[in-house]
This record gives C-alpha cells, sequence and structure tokens, in this order.
C-alpha cells in the first residue's frame, strides 16, 4: 500500500457505442497527457498456413494511409503536436496507440477513425512496407545472435500448423505472396468498430470522452467481425519433446518449457507467482540455487507468454557457465519445482513474489498510456476492464499450496519440452 | 465516414519539469526531493561523482564489477540476507558505472520508503565485496565480452568510440574494460576502489515519487552517517580521434544487415548552440518524419528505422546517424545519408523547424509522467554537473530556435565532408560497394576491438 495507507483505484467507465465499439474510460485529472489506445482482436493467431505475418504487415500498413490521411502522416500529424504514437502486433490482437496533450486529443482520435473506416494502400506502398518489415526481422531476429529461439520454441511447444505455431514477423515467402486484394479483404474482415477496444485515458471526463468516441467513431457502420479461431485443445507435453540445434554461438543454451493455462483460467495467477518465486530477483530459488549458490548458470529467466487461447506456454532459460554442460542444468530444475509441489515453499518466498508484483502493478500502472493498455487487454480478454481494480487483490490471497498445486498440476518434469540450443563447433 | 471534418489543435498547456526541494548533509552529499502525489513508487537515485577515469588503467572495468557486486551481502545482511532484506520490501536494487558518475538506484512502494533508504544506505556503506561474488561477477563479465564479440550493436559501438574518440582518454575506451583489464581485477583493488571512491563528497541524492512530510529527516537520518573521503574526483576533458578515419567496415562474414553509424565529435550541453543543435537534429533524424526516416524508411524500404541525435557527454559529445539496412543496398544507405546530413545544400524549413520544437517540447510532459522518469533525469543532470532544472530553461531556447538558426548552427558544428562512417557487416560484400562509391573503408577485424588500443 502507499504510505497514505489509501487503496489505489482507479474510476473506469465502458459502455458500448451503438456500432459495437467498445469505450473505456479512464478518467484522470492530474496526467499530464491523454492516452488513445485502440485493441483489435485479432493478431498472428488468426492466421492461415500460408499467410503467415500478415497481422504484423498490417499493423505496417494502417499508417500508409486512409481517405484523409496519406501515407506516413498519422505518425507526423501526433509527433508535430508533440505526441507519440506506435502499434505492436502480438498471438491475440493488435495494439495501436497515440497519447497526446488535451489540446490534440480529437486529432488523435480523428486520426484513429479515419483508418477504422478506410484504408488506402497503393502497390507501392504495400511494396515498401513489405521491405520495412524484412528489415526489422532482419534487425530484431536474422542478424543477431540467439535470434530464431523463439521461433524454435513456438514450433517445438505447439508445431507449424498451430495458431500459435509461429512468430507474429511471420515468413517471408508468405509475404511476398500477398496481394492488394489480400490486404482489403483482412482490413474488412477484422478492422470493424465492432472488433475493437477504445480506451481513453488521462485528463477528460466520462461524459466529454463518450461524447468526442460518439463524434468520431459513432458514425461507422456495425459490422460484425468473425469469432475467434479456436485453437485445438492442448494438454500437457508427453514423451520428452526435445529440439536440438547447433549454432554460432559463445554459449549454449537451455529452454525447459510446459504448455500452463491460457490466461483467463483460474490457475493463471498462481502460475504467474509460482514464476516469480522460481525466477525473479536474486533471492528467487533458481538464482539462489544455479547462479549463486552452485555457479552453474551465468543467468536465468522464468517466462510465461499469457496465451488467451486453450493454452499458454512458461518457458525456464538459463546459460550454463564455461564447463558446465546443459545436462547440469536440468536436475536443480526439476528437482526444485518437485519441492514446491511437495509443498516445500516458505510464506517469506510467497510473500516477496508478491511484494516484487506490487511495485510492478503500481510502477506499471502509473503512466496512462500502459494504463490505457492494461484496461483494453482487461476488456478484450476477460469482458471486463474494472480487473483492474480487483486483480490485485487475487493475487494477493493466492497461497503457498496454491503455488504447490500448480506446481503438480503444470509443471511435471515429465510434462516438459527442451530446447537445447548448442554451440556449433 | 469522412463526415467528421479534421479537428483543430488547441494551445497546449505551458509545463515545468517538477521543483526539487534542496538541501545539503553534513557529509557534502546534495538532496534533491521531488514530491510527486499519485506516484505510489518512489525511486531513489544516488549520483556518485565518480567518473571512470578514476579507475586504474590497468583494471578497468573496475568500476562496473564494484557496482555489481555492491548488493551480493553486506556486513549486516550478509550473502543471501541483503537481496532478500531488499525483495521483502518488494523493492529494486541497481547499480551502474557510466563514463561520469556511478549511479545507484533503489525503486520501492511509498509505504515502504523508510526501511528502503536504511538498507540503500547500508549497500553503499557496507558491501561483504565477498570473494566469491567477486569472482563470479568477474567471471559473468568476461562471458558477457565473448557475447558482444558477434554482437552487430556492440561491435558497431565499440567501432565508433574508438573511431571518433582519443583512445588516451578515458571515454575513448570500454567502458566495462576489456579482457585483459578485467582479468586483471582484484578484491583488493575491489576494496579500495570502493573505500575510495563510494563517498558522499560531491554526491547527489535524488528521491522522486509521493513522500511522507518528514521525508527531509529521513534521508538525513539515513545518510548521515556516511563519512566524506577528503577527495573529489577529476574530470578528464574528452578529445577526439586525431587523425579520425573516413570509413571503417568491422567484419563479420556473412551478416545478413549492415549496421551503419555515421558521427563525429560534438558539443556537450553547456554550448550556446545545444538547443538549436537539438532541433536540427530532430528534423533530421529524431521523428518519424524526419529526413532521414522519410528517405530511407518510407520512400525506399530500406530500412526499419534511421534516426540522428546529439549526445552529450559531462563535457563535449558526439553527434550520431544510427541505422541498419540489407547488404546489398548499403553503399547506397550511406551516399543517401551522408547527403541529407550537409544541410548547406538543402537548409532545415520553417515547417520542419516547427513540427521539430512542437514534437521536442510536448513530448517532455508525457515522457516525465513517472517518479522512475524524473529521478532519472535529474541523476542525469547531477551526472553533468548541471542543476536540477536546467531542463526548464532549455526547453525556453528551444521554443525560440528558427530555421535559420537550427540549419547555420549545425552546419557550424558537423562538417558533413568530415563525418566518420562505420559499419558491421560482412566486408567482403561492403568494401567493392563502398569503394565503388568512393568511400574506401579500412577493414578492421572485430578481435581488434577487445585489444588494448
Amino acid at each position: 500500500m502507499p504510505f497514505d495507507d489509501q487503496d489505489v483505484h482507479y474510476e473506469v467507465f465502458d459502455q458500448r457505442l451503438p456500432n459495437g465499439l467498445r469505450v473505456v474510460v479512464n478518467p484522470d485529472p492530474i496526467a499530464p497527457g491523454v492516452a488513445v489506445n485502440l485493441w483489435y482482436r485479432v493478431g498472428s493467431s488468426e492466421e492461415p498456413l500460408g499467410a503467415t505475418g500478415f497481422a504484423h504487415l498490417f499493423e505496417h500498413l494502417m499508417f500508409a494511409g486512409s481517405a484523409n490521411v496519406a501515407s506516413g502522416e498519422h505518425l507526423a500529424a501526433i509527433q508535430a503536436v508533440g505526441g507519440s504514437a506506435n502499434a505492436t502486433t502480438s498471438f491475440d490482437r493488435t495494439n495501436y496507440f497515440e497519447t497526446v496533450g488535451p489540446h490534440a486529443l480529437e486529432l488523435a482520435l480523428w486520426l484513429e477513425a479515419d483508418r477504422m473506416s478506410t484504408l488506402t494502400v497503393d502497390a507501392a506502398n504495400l511494396e515498401t512496407q513489405r521491405d520495412v518489415v524484412k528489415e526489422e526481422k532482419r534487425q530484431r531476429y536474422d542478424n543477431i545472435p540467439y535470434g530464431d529461439q523463439f521461433e524454435l520454441l513456438l514450433d517445438l511447444n505447439f508445431g507449424a500448423d498451430h495458431p500459435y505455431g509461429h512468430p507474429a514477423i511471420g515468413s517471408m515467402t508468405d509475404l511476398d505472396a500477398a496481394t492488394l486484394n489480400d490486404v482489403q479483404n483482412f482490413y474488412r474482415r477484422w478492422y470493424q468498430p465492432s472488433g475493437a477496444v477504445l480506451t481513453l485515458s488521462g485528463p477528460i471526463t466520462i461524459s466529454q470522452a463518450m461524447e468526442l468516441a460518439e463524434r468520431y467513431f459513432g458514425s461507422l457502420p456495425n459490422t460484425p467481425v468473425p469469432e475467434s479461431a479456436q485453437a485445438p485443445p492442448l494438454t500437457p507435453h508427453t514423451g520428452h519433446p526435445e529440439l536440438v540445434v547447433h549454432r554460432e554461438v559463445p554459449r549454449p543454451m537451455l529452454h525447459l518449457c510446459w504448455r500452463t493455462p491460457a490466461l483467463t483460467h483460474p490457475d493463471r495467477l498462481a502460475v504467474d507467482l509460482l514464476l516469480s518465486v522460481l525466477g525473479e530477483g536474486q533471492a528467487s530459488r533458481l538464482h539462489r540455487t544455479m547462479v549463486r549458490d552452485q555457479e552453474l548458470a551465468e543467468g536465468l529467466g522464468t517466462y510465461d507468454l499469457g496465451l488467451a487461447k486453450q493454452a499458454s506456454l512458461a518457458m525456464i532459460t538459463s546459460r550454463p557457465r564455461e564447463d558446465v554442460n546443459l545436462d547440469q542444468l536440468i536436475p536443480p530444475v526439476f528437482e526444485t519445482l518437485a519441492a514446491i509441489a511437495d509443498g516445500n515453499l516458505d510464506d517469506r518466498e510467497l510473500e516477496r513474489a508478491k511484494a516484487g508484483y506490487e511495485r510492478e502493478w503500481l510502477a506499471g500502472l502509473a503512466p496512462v498510456e500502459e494504463r490505457a493498455d492494461q484496461l483494453g487487454f482487461y476488456t478484450t480478454h476477460f469482458d471486463d476492464p474494472t480487473r483492474i481494480n480487483s486483480e490485485f487483490a487475487e493475487i494477493q490471497a493466492v497461497t503457498a499450496d496454491d503455488i504447490s498445486a500448480v506446481a503438480r498440476r503444470w509443471f511435471d518434469p515429465a510434462a516438459a519440452a527442451t530446447l537445447r540450443y548448442e554451440i556449433q563447433e | 465516414m469522412g463526415n467528421t471534418p479534421r479537428p483543430g489543435i488547441g494551445t497546449p498547456h505551458g509545463w515545468f519539469f517538477p521543483d526539487a526541494h534542496e538541501f545539503p548533509l553534513d557529509n557534502g552529499a546534495h538532496v534533491w526531493i521531488h514530491d510527486l502525489p499519485g506516484q505510489h513508487v518512489v525511486s531513489v537515485a544516488v549520483v556518485l561523482d565518480l567518473p571512470a577515469s578514476c579507475e586504474p588503467s590497468r583494471m578497468e572495468g573496475l568500476g562496473m564489477i564494484v557496482a555489481r557486486t555492491s548488493d551480493e551481502g553486506t556486513l549486516q545482511y550478509p550473502g543471501h540476507q541483503l537481496a532478500e532484506a531488499v525483495e521483502s520490501l518488494g523493492a529494486v536494487y541497481g547499480a551502474s558505472a557510466r563514463m561520469s558518475s556511478t549511479i545507484v538506484q533503489m525503486e520501492v512502494p511509498s509505504a515502504k520508503l523508510a526501511p528502503a533508504l536504511d538498507l540503500l544506505a547500508e549497500i553503499i556503506w557496507n558491501p561483504a565485496h565477498e570473494a566469491c561474488d567477486i569472482e563470479r561477477h568477474l567471471a559473468l563479465r568476461t562471458a558477457e565480452i565473448d557475447q558482444a564479440r558477434i554482437h552487430p550493436g556492440s561491435l558497431v559501438q565499440l567501432g565508433l568510440q574508438r573511431a571518433l574518440l582519443a583512445s588516451a582518454t578515458r571515454i575513448g575506451r570500454p567502458l566495462g574494460g576489456l579482457p585483459e583489464t578485467v582479468r586483471a581485477i582484484t578484491r583488493e583493488e575491489v576494496i579500495r576502489y570502493h573505500q575510495r571512491w563510494w563517498r558522499p563528497d560531491g554526491a547527489t541524492i535524488i528521491v522522486a515519487g509521493s513522500l511522507p512530510p518528514n521525508i527531509d529527516d529521513l534521508v538525513a537520518a539515513s545518510f548521515a552517517g556516511w563519512e566524506p573521503g577528503g577527495r573529489r574526483a577529476l574530470h578528464q576533458l574528452t578529445q577526439p580521434a586525431t587523425p579520425r578515419p573516413h570509413a571503417i567496415v568491422i567484419d563479420r562474414p556473412e551478416a545478413v544487415q549492415a549496421d551503419i553509424r555515421i558521427g563525429a565529435p560534438g558539443p556537450d550541453r553547456h554550448d550556446p548552440d545545444w538547443a538549436a543543435l537539438e532541433v536540427a537534429a530532430c528534423a533530421m533524424g529524431g521523428s518519424f518524419s524526419s529526413r532521414l526516416n522519410t528517405v530511407l524508411r518510407e520512400e525506399k524500404g530500406y530500412t526499419y528505422g534511421a534516426h540522428a541525435s546529439f549526445h552529450p557527454y559531462r563535457n563535449r559529445g558526439s553527434f550520431v546517424i544510427q541505422t541498419s539496412c540489407r547488404t546489398e543496398v548499403t553503399a547506397d544507405v550511406v551516399t543517401e545519408a551522408l547527403r541529407i546530413a550537409d544541410l548547406t545544400a538543402a537548409p532545415l524549413t520553417s515547417t520542419e523547424i516547427i513540427d521539430a520544437r512542437n514534437y521536442l517540447l510536448g513530448i517532455a510532459p508525457l515522457h516525465f509522467a513517472t517518479a522512475g522518469a524524473i529521478a532519472g533525469q535529474s541523476a542525469d543532470m547531477a551526472s553533468a554537473g548541471l542543476p536540477t532544472l536546467w531542463l526548464n530553461s532549455h526547453q525556453q531556447r528551444v521554443a525560440a530556435v528558427d530555421a535559420d538558426a537550427a540549419t547555420e548552427s549545425f552546419t557550424k558544428i558537423i562538417d558533413s565532408g568530415q563525418l566518420t562512417t562505420v559499419i558491421c557487416g560482412d566486408a567482403e560484400q561492403l568494401v567493392p560497394a563502398l569503394t565503388a562509391k568512393g568511400l574506401a573503408p579500412v577493414v578492421w577485424s572485430s578481435e581488434k576491438l577487445f585489444e588494448l588500443p
């Protein structure tokens, strides 16, 4: 709790326009700017095989012009009024956002509405943005050491034909095959008011926000978007799937992976806390054992991708010290998980994980752009933006027994898949 | 759609970097307090007046090792107990050695600020520096250098540093040391460096966030026992490399992309042209619609992004254009970037300067919306030897820059014919292409960057 001992509580208003656009408002009179954040319920998991990378390419094209906005003008106009704008694509959604001073809020809304209603990509800027995406892939993945790990992990854990089996950047061969017709079809299929959540957070009242949302988005038609593709149900791994690759890197790496429950599953928060207890901070179990006491690892991390459809993916990643081989990194992880599954968890460990979570939670929600993004997340995946005020209490309520139970259910050593990233001799 | 006309833009609110309440401690440290209601995570930064030039030259990287081992246990909280105490508060600790200072930081929910300040003071005064922890961190630093040897971003940065700055001064050599100097670091020197230099003399203690009314007393009580060492560090004058090479390729065979830096030595924030230079660099490569990004990304599709900016050090600085692109268009990209850097041929326009000014002035309140960002800015100011509110006077100067001033300042300080181009990529393909464009690069092996100059 903050020093004044008051609960941190965010005012949240949530209403649909008649055309289906869901508008979430979080008034914050002392914030310096207003965050405008649109979540469209389409990500790389909606892409069929042969059309991977399309949702992300599309993110670029959404800056390439609409009926009243020239290519590149969207970002230029926002920056010229002292604001920031960008977009990101992940598995389950594509996200567009601006933060502007209150004096330029209407410009941001008008720009977003213009590209929600029209897209005017031509062959030339499709070609240019395809090249830009190829450079993005080279810069972020192909040209850097260990750059193919993420793709390998998805393939190992989901299989190439699963909706989560490929990264959002996609295949460049697939991108080369995309036509202007594909672009317009994808656009009309997914980019509709009824497929979007518009969140406004900052110095604005609810009535002002709703009036502006109605003014700029209200005239757009109500056209339904498809239901999200349902991923096939996935059960925990069996038979110890393993992928071994050899690359020119200075040190090998080991990823131990488990299929975990989707982000709306009741076990979700306990899984997140278990991963914190294992690997978040220097006092965490595995850091202490593997990095500090036994000096087996240079470092380690625990992650979960937080996926929405049927299953998610958790990873425990470590890099061995010189003269330590990858096999030596496995027993401490499995032994620690088995111990926690047996109920060997100190309350103080759990309290530390919760205290760290509190700091990240408070710091993460401090700027309006991150708060608006989190509201879009809760609205899209939980159908409830007010979860921003209740999730922290749910975290506090997780017990050591809950952690042991999720360790047993989801982190059985027999259900692990292994990516061994070895040095090419 | 199309029936809602494009809205006009209102007048932006005025904005100022938040005031600091400042007071000295008896031991020589200065305290800057930013009380920011609603910021429930408090950010504390202690800026030690400790340039990397204080390291013994045969043990460069020592300052980084002292910082990294500072939280591996203290006299009062040995071994694991320290990390447990920090994390029980929900706090996170970090220390980093920079060229002009070492910064020790803690972030903590405001309810736990008082015990966090005591822990931070304990870490600063009484680190245990156990031999096993120092050996482990030396091994990890060596492993980190091994990673840098094959990472294009690290290689091109090291190459640029060596190309622009004289290796006779500390700032011209790698901050974290070289394999040979890291190997030479001993526990004895770690302890000696800490005892001599982690002192309140010239230090600045910055606290930003939602604070209790007795914050001054809390800070004073936590840090009152920190004893001065009686010495102040000397800050070296940055020296540019002479002669400066024209073009360098750091060979990374079979790289699928070329990482490009084009730069020159530049001034620091004290320069009377600083505001005009910042505005000029923003119009050239600081925003999406800047000249570099418009041509290289949006028109030609050569790159994911192209940027230009001035980087101030405590004294003097550098100007750097940064981009990366596929190997086969690299020579064209460099030629285009050099053409764009020549403002004598195409002076900046009023429209460009108005947009750049509005961007720089308008983005500041959005950027400084959190306690962490405000503490970070004040820490930068303390590191640079500037007052906490420097940004406010700078913003006024930015608002007064016009197109002529921006162009004149830039062309006066940056001679586009004397820029140094450093590229990390596949030399076998890059050298002939660059030579054909008249750039005739010298080739450096990546190993050269990890040897003593």
